[in-house]
């Protein structure tokens, strides 16, 4: 798109955002599968330079505390390719949805 | 919380912090989480289960619960046979090979009340029609610590869709063998009020199951026909209560393959409960239910061309059960608490003619009453992120009182009136259960427990016969013990999940159907006769593996394979047992399953099975063959509310034996089955 280009241009210092790297899922807890309890949790993550999670938070519940505390349980396992500032990895927060969904897709 | 991140990114690298990067920070794809085949209970209590979901059901070509539960490499039936066409009373499950009968060695649970068969521990399965299950869990390894009577296997919770939302579903098909399925879902919520309504109506011709080069003109399909009524009102007053009541009506008839032999049962069963949650983070459940049935089944005398047959037993066997527990779980701190009391009555009798050369010999009828209470506790500790501990002690109390025989006029060497003493054991059941998630991906597991189940009815008072083989009663049984463990390691390394599991238990007084070398006064002259004994030990040990994998998205391959070496160790009245294998029983079953899902196009799903060489008999002298089942199922979705699929069970069109009688002849499992149908929800 034009303004994103633009935008792109415009702010070429930005850091380049994390990515994915080792993510294990975790289990859908049975609770919640019995109660047929579905729902995105978002959740900020402060990614630090060598990739691990240094602090993950709640952005927006699922609306069941189980899977936002899944979610977090999983999330702060996770590894993540580190953001990147002029080639050099740098820390950054990032927002992982975590969608729980009894059927698969 | 924000402002702590906010300080401790500002703290901790000041170079880089959360203001320079003020903009809404970015967003990644989002990470999907589906129930998996391979779980865990986190939480609740470690141990092997495996899950089958809605939509693994819809997408199975399966038609009968039992056919799909195979898909789990653990489970089996008394006998190969599908549910649509074998005897009720050969539907008994077991998990990992554990002594395999009519009756289960594993507990099966509708919504958290047992649906096993009060009176001869069998499961009726076509009881629980497939389109309202939400959900299957296979649980394995030592149930009875929770569970009590019967769950020495393991447990099968089967959790049915709750009325949350109206909504409603209708499938129908219509196959070879004027196979015919309609099984209707609806679902309403008014208020304070859920409501769902389940019918299912299922009828097929069947197929002769003798084997054709030793069929006769007696020999005819053996069909099956049921239904099924389910409903189900939950009462919700307020976020923390719900009060329920539930009820089932169940209706099916059977020819088992010639003209005289039939089978039919009806039951009726109601529950009613509630549950409740307090403001100190309790949870509270108390279901009651209770069941009346009838079971009518006729045996025949066949000739040995299966030319001609006559009547040689007709059984009725009316029961009824009244059960109910209370139970509550409670969180503190890192730990999870959960307790309760379970109550149960069993009442029931066989009610036979027994018959020679066409003529009424004697009239036999049998019977009694038992009684079952448990209390349980079960702990779940958490020690740090890392440690997961559960303990669980039940104690059970049984008694079995009222046994009686009446035989109008006795056989020989039987009194025309018997009473039994009762009789009462208390026995308890713990269980030890060890969970380390070592790193994120992997996981180590290890449990120890105890378990028990008691005769039923039907095993200390009925006779069953397959053509010229009888098996007789033994009233004077005591409860199967059984003490095992297993460990678990499980891998999982993206797309990769793999779960191993060692297994070893030890049964105590197993019951065993036990050839006799003599005539017993209840096998007629030129019979073949067993006796249900308990053996004094056998050993089931082995090890089973499942591999999940989701290579590309829309394609998931399931592969499972389980070892078992079920064999008799110590026999003393029947020396020649010690060393064979525990008939039906085979050493190794293979499954495999892989699904390609494109719902714009086509959805495929394939299952394979391979059942390897296993034995009819005590003895070890009458083999069954290995074999291999391709089951295939393709579906489309129409628009938003609709899909149709061609379903195939034995799409190769295996001929398998699945029983051998001492005299030679061969049942086979069911052939090719192909059906094509619909579903529309809306």
């Amino acid at each position: 798109m034009e303004i994103g280009a633009i935008e792109i241009r415009a702010r070429a210092a930005r850091p380049v955002p994390p990515a994915y790297q080792h993510t294990p899922v975790p289990r859908y807890p049975a609770d919640a599968r019995q109660q047929g309890r579905e729902g995105v949790v978002v959740l900020s993550v402060l990614v630090r330079s060598d990739g691990r999670v240094e602090e993950a938070r709640v952005a927006a519940s699922s609306g069941t505390a189980v899977l936002d505390e899944v979610a977090l349980d999983a999330v702060r396992k996770w590894t993540f390719v580190p953001a990147r500032q002029g080639g050099r990895p740098v820390e950054s927060v990032v927002e992982v949805p975590v969608k729980f969904a009894l059927r698969a897709p | 919380m924000i402002l702590g991140l906010f300080l401790l990114a500002l703290v901790a690298w000041p170079g880089v912090g959360w203001g320079q990067v003020a903009e809404a920070p970015a967003r990644l794809e989002p990470v999907v989480v589906t129930p998996g085949r391979i779980e865990q209970r986190a939480g609740e209590a470690p141990a092997s289960v495996t899950v089958i979901t809605a939509d693994d059901i819809r997408h199975s070509a399966n038609v009968a619960l039992d056919d799909l539960l195979r898909q789990v490499p653990s489970f089996s039936l008394f006998r190969r046979s599908s549910s649509l066409v074998g005897h009720p009373t050969t539907q008994g499950v077991s998990l990992r090979g554990i002594g395999p009968s009519g009756a289960s060695r594993a507990l099966v649970l509708v919504d958290g009340v047992p649906i096993n068969d009060p009176f001869g521990g069998w499961v009726p399965w076509s009881r629980v029609p497939l389109l309202g299950i939400e959900q299957i869990e296979v649980v394995r390894g030592g149930g009875s610590a929770l569970w009590g009577n019967g769950a020495l296997g393991g447990v099968i919770n089967i959790i049915t869709r709750r009325p949350t939302e109206r909504s409603g579903a209708l499938e129908a098909s219509y196959g070879s063998y004027d196979t015919q399925n309609f099984d209707l879902f609806a679902r309403e919520v008014l208020g304070p009020f859920r409501l769902s309504l389940e019918g299912n109506y299922f009828d097929t011709a069947g197929y002769k199951i003798v084997r054709p080069s030793q069929r006769g003109s007696i020999d005819v399909p053996a069909d099956s026909r049921h239904s099924v009524f389910n409903g189900r009102l939950e009462f919700a007053p307020t976020r923390d209560l719900t009060l329920f009541v539930a009820g089932t009506f169940f209706d099916e008839d059977r020819h088992n393959g010639t003209r005289l032999q039939i089978n039919d049962t009806q039951s009726g069963s109601m529950a009613t409960g509630a549950t409740l949650s307090t403001s100190d983070g309790s949870e509270w459940k108390a279901p009651v239910f209770s069941q009346i049935q009838s079971f009518r089944s006729t045996f025949s005398t066949q000739a040995a061309d299966r030319n001609s047959e006559t009547l040689a037993l007709d059984q009725r066997a009316p029961s009824s059960t009244v059960g109910g527990s209370f139970s509550w779980s409670r969180r503190f701190g890192d730990h999870l608490l959960l307790s309760g009391v379970d109550l149960r009555w069993v009442e029931g009798e066989t009610n036979e003619g027994v018959f020679a050369n066409n003529a009424f010999v004697r009239n036999r009828v049998a019977g009694g009453e038992q009684f079952f209470s448990g209390l349980y506790l079960q702990d779940v500790v958490k020690l740090g992120r890392q440690w997961e501990i559960v303990g669980s002690l039940r104690g059970d109390y049984w008694r079995s009182y009222d046994g009686f025989r009446r035989d109008t006029p006795p056989p020989a060497g039987v009194p025309a009136r018997q009473t039994f003493s009762a009789v009462d054991y208390v026995i308890p059941s713990p269980r030890l259960a060890v969970l380390f998630h070592a790193t994120p991906s992997t996981d180590f597991e290890g449990s120890v427990y105890q378990g028990f189940r008691v005769p039923t009815l039907n095993e200390l008072y009925r006779v069953f016969r397959v053509r010229n083989d009888v098996t007789v009663a033994n009233e004077h049984m005591r409860p199967e013990r059984l003490t095992g463990g297993e460990l678990t390691a499980r891998q999982r390394w993206a797309p990769f999940d793999v779960r191993v599991t060692g297994f070893w238990n030890e049964v105590s007084d197993q019951i065993l159907n036990v050839t006799q070398s003599r005539l017993l006064p209840d096998c007629p002259a030129g019979t073949t006769c067993r006796q249900r004994q308990n053996v004094e030990l056998t050993r089931i040990r082995g090890f089973e593996t499942e591999v999940e994998v989701r290579p590309l998205p829309g394609w998931r391959v399931l592969a499972g394979h389980i070892y078992s070496d079920a064999r008799v160790v110590e026999a003393i009245r029947q020396p020649a047992l010690e060393g064979k294998r525990l008939a039906q029983v085979p050493a190794h079953i293979v499954t495999l399953g892989v699904r390609y899902d494109n719902p714009t196009w086509v959805n495929v799903a394939a299952n394979v099975r391979l059942v390897g060489r296993q034995f009819e008999d005590d003895l070890n002298t009458l083999p069954l063959n290995a074999y291999t089942l391709v089951d295939l199922q393709l579906s489309r979705p129409i628009a938003k509310w609709g899909e149709v699929f061609l379903a195939f069970e034995n799409l190769l069109n295996e001929t398998y034996a699945i029983a051998r009688t001492s005299d030679g002849i061969v049942s086979i499992g069911g052939p090719r089955l192909v059906r094509g149908g619909f579903r529309v929800t809306y």
